[in-house]
């Protein structure tokens, strides 16, 4: 058992709080509040003057499937050679020795969804993974955690072929009628053959998990949210680009969006782009989480991503908030992670400073209760 | 005239003044300072609280060149055909279109000068050109052009030419085409000098001269610029290996250059620092999706700062949006840069290694007024860009501004 003592909290669920103590026992939060008395026998570790925040969740990344360092040989995200290819898992991919993600928890994020890419249709089953570990199934929180599918006309290049928008949907549209009908036919003789590519598509036609949604254009976003409504299964918009131009749809359809980051530069689907989508988007009750879209911008960054929507005018407890609990409930893990609350997994970040104040230095990670990194220093690691 | 009263002015080039002064006339700074007696007919802008830098200069970016199939040479990598590696003739001023949407993006962050020109497709690949991102037009606007030769080193001239049979294959056939073409442009140059000593006198038998100057060969002649320290060369290089071998050519041949993107700067500084080679860093706000980018870190330009080594911090956008240069700064700082040298790193600093400091980079009397103001302390994360001059011309003010698909 271990109490951080006098720690000042972004609880993220609670606020902040000076004076706090959060005691971790094996791999959860056991307890914490203000005046708690330190169990017997339990270790402690005066943080005063620290600020502690929990692990940070990447909502949107490539980690440990488009490796960090070794080229092409290590790009595991696109399976183009088919339009459709639904019974593809991440998991399977998922690298635990990637640079990336010792670059992750070293930086304080400690969850990542990682996403088959957009080149075809259908990518593939996401994965929900924690940042340290030795093999992928450990490693995971979710290791289904939905469907990923991408829309967007300029990333298309299946069968060997640059594709357009409407090639897209009519793949998606003929995949989800051949789902509906396997569905029928397993229903009706008990004969029929299990078929891995159309058994992909139960889960998000009976609604248990979510088909992630690659969307970047506002007609993009609406061709996700139209076939989403007309095929009835629940969608996360991944990239947005021209999100904040389709608030009023997004809020009314109740469909969260994870956001790109501003800082890739505006291809021809990008240009659009806005600096000022987090607070339109929050402005018009639309829930959002914020993203690096690794390897687009290195996970490490994703510190950044949340100060730079700070800096434009979302509040500092939102923008936090949007690296944390909120991708948590949109990716339905905020039982587990995303905020520093008795039950939940014990992944913290102990800080010299605010995570967006200039000096600040990770100073210590903990994954499930465990302590992944320490810098030592004290000061800005090399080679990090 | 024009006064900024009251921010605290980052000048760069000399001490930090709180609650100060800066005039401006006829686009130029002409006065800075803490006590400077303001004219009464000077229109003013209050400045109460904020902070004053230099405009930001990028040393190196392919902006209104290429940006990945919106601007410029729409669609097109900006490495120009492929049949062969070495081309220093190519101009990448006539490549350039002035209205990119990323000019607009570097105005809203605060750059106010910057490099554009070529990729690093060949081993030779064109001339850069340096120009401000407001004003009138393409030729009102440039500072200087050419301004350099770019080079490339490391896998991307191999990726590129190697697989379709074209030298170079390896990095030993890189740096061969680069000796040869080196080596032509000192011949081309001793044939001039040759034929300009040689005047005849008159009467003189024809039979008696030597054959005459070599015929114009506009890709020797911007060599043959680099060898006479006219232009300089900027060689992209990120891996150490990779720089130790434009460090051996450059001791063999003897140019001015810099390197470009020096992502493994930190494992060989002393050899940089020894021979004086400025440094643009960066952007390791991007991905490490190549192989030679495997050792990348932020903490490159505050170990070469401590090494005694003129660094400067790129974007490369479109790797990284041009906007987000200041940004970068923050990040060199959190990892170990000074405060004062990552501010440097994107003004005055850039400004040297591209040439032109005598105009701007630093708030000095006699600079072109290019300031950016902004609402906090330069490096904080979040400080704003609330507005924006370019010589002496307002270009940017936040609540006034509007993105594109803001326009009707």
């Amino acid at each position: 058992m271990l109490v951080l003592r006098n720690v000042t909290a972004e609880t993220v669920s609670h606020g902040t709080i000076e004076g706090y103590s959060i005691v971790i026992d094996g791999d959860r939060i056991v307890a914490v509040g203000r005046e708690l008395a330190v169990p017997a026998g339990a270790a402690v570790l005066d943080l005063t003057g620290k600020v502690v925040t929990p692990g940070f969740i990447d909502a949107a990344t490539r980690i440990g499937i488009h490796e960090d360092g070794n080229g092409a040989i290590g790009h595991d995200e696109d399976e183009a050679t088919q339009s459709a290819t639904p019974h593809l898992r991440a998991i399977d991919a998922v690298l635990p020795a990637d640079v990336a993600m010792r670059d992750a928890r070293n930086s304080g994020v400690t969850t990542c969804l990682v996403q088959p890419g957009n080149a075809n249709v259908v990518g593939g089953e996401c994965a929900i993974v924690k940042t340290c570990g030795s093999a992928a199934e450990d490693m995971a929180v979710n290791p289904a955690a939905g469907l990923k599918l991408s829309l967007v006309a300029l990333s298309g290049r299946w069968g060997g072929e640059q594709r357009e928008r409407s090639e897209a949907v009519a793949v998606l549209q003929a995949e989800l009628q051949a789902a509906r009908e396997y569905q029928r036919k397993r229903m009706e003789d008990a004969d029929e053959p299990l078929d891995l590519k159309r058994e992909a598509y139960q889960p998000i036609l009976r609604g248990e998990r979510p088909a992630f949604v690659h969307a970047d254009e506002n007609h993009d976003i609406d061709n996700a949210l139209l076939l989403s409504s007309q095929w009835g299964y629940r969608s996360v918009i991944i990239g947005g680009a021209e999100a904040h131009l389709m608030a009023d749809e997004l809020a009314e359809a109740g469909v969260p969006v994870i956001l790109s980051p501003t800082m890739v530069p505006r291809g021809a689907d990008r240009r659009n782009a806005s600096l000022f989508t987090p607070q339109i988007l929050a402005a018009h009750g639309v829930r959002f989480a914020l993203s690096t879209d690794h390897p687009t911008l290195p996970v490490r960054y994703l510190f950044v991503v949340a100060a730079t929507a700070a800096r434009e005018g979302l509040p500092v407890s939102a923008a936090l908030r949007a690296i944390t609990l909120a991708p948590a409930e949109i990716l339905g893990i905020a039982g587990r992670v995303g905020s520093i609350d008795a039950g939940k997994d014990a992944d913290l970040v102990v800080w010299s400073g605010h995570p967006f104040a200039v000096g600040s230095q990770v100073e210590q990670v903990f994954v499930n209760g465990q302590s992944v990194y320490e810098n030592s220093a004290g000061g800005a690691g090399e080679g990090r | 005239m024009k006064a900024i009263i009251g921010a605290t002015v980052h000048s760069v080039s000399g001490p930090v003044i709180p609650g100060g002064v800066v005039l401006i006339d006829q686009g130029r700074i002409v006065a800075i300072g803490a006590d400077i007696p303001v004219p009464a007919d000077a229109e003013v802008t209050r400045a109460d609280g904020m902070h004053l830098i230099p405009g930001i200069v990028e040393p190196h970016c392919h902006v209104g060149v290429f940006d990945w199939g919106m601007d410029g040479e729409s669609g097109k990598s900006g490495n120009g055909g492929l049949s062969e590696a070495v081309t220093p003739a190519l101009d990448y001023l006539y490549a350039l279109n002035p209205r990119a949407v990323a000019f607009r993006d570097a105005i809203a962050g605060g750059v106010t000068t910057l490099l554009t020109g070529p990729g690093s497709g060949k081993v030779v690949s064109g001339q850069s050109i340096v120009l401000k991102t407001a004003g009138r037009n393409r030729r009102s606007r440039i500072l200087k052009a050419p301004a350099g030769v770019k080079m490339a080193f490391g896998e991307n001239p191999k990726g590129n030419f190697g697989r379709r049979g074209i030298m170079p294959e390896t990095r030993m056939g890189t740096a061969a085409l680069l000796r040869n073409a080196l080596e032509q442009a000192k011949n081309y140059m001793n044939r001039q000098e040759l034929a300009s000593k040689a005047h005849p006198a008159a009467g003189d038998d024809a039979a008696a001269k030597p054959s005459g100057p070599p015929a114009v060969d506009f890709a020797l002649e911007a060599l043959a610029k680099v060898l006479r320290g006219e232009l300089i060369a900027r060689v992209h290089a990120h891996r150490a290996d990779d720089i130790m071998t434009i460090l051996r050519i450059r001791d063999e041949y003897g140019f001015r250059m810099t390197l470009e993107h020096a992502t493994e700067a930190y494992k060989v500084k002393d050899e940089i620092a020894r021979r004086g080679i400025p440094c643009v860093t960066g952007p390791s706000f991007g991905s490490r999706d190549k192989v030679e980018l495997r050792d990348e870190t932020f903490a490159n330009p505050g170990i070469l700062e401590r090494a005694g080594i003129k660094t400067a911090i790129t974007t490369d956008a479109p790797i990284v949006g041009i906007e987000y240069l200041r940004t970068e700064a923050s990040i060199a700082h959190r990892e170990g840069m000074s405060a004062a040298g990552a501010l440097r790193a994107i003004t005055l600093t850039p400004a040297e290694i591209i040439g032109v400091a005598g105009r701007v980079g630093s708030i000095e009397a006699g600079k072109d007024a290019d300031l950016v103001l902004l609402s906090d302390e330069p490096l904080s994360f979040l400080s704003r860009v609330e507005r924006v001059w370019v010589d002496g011309a307002p270009v940017y003010e936040r609540s006034t501004w509007r993105e594109d698909w803001q326009k009707d």
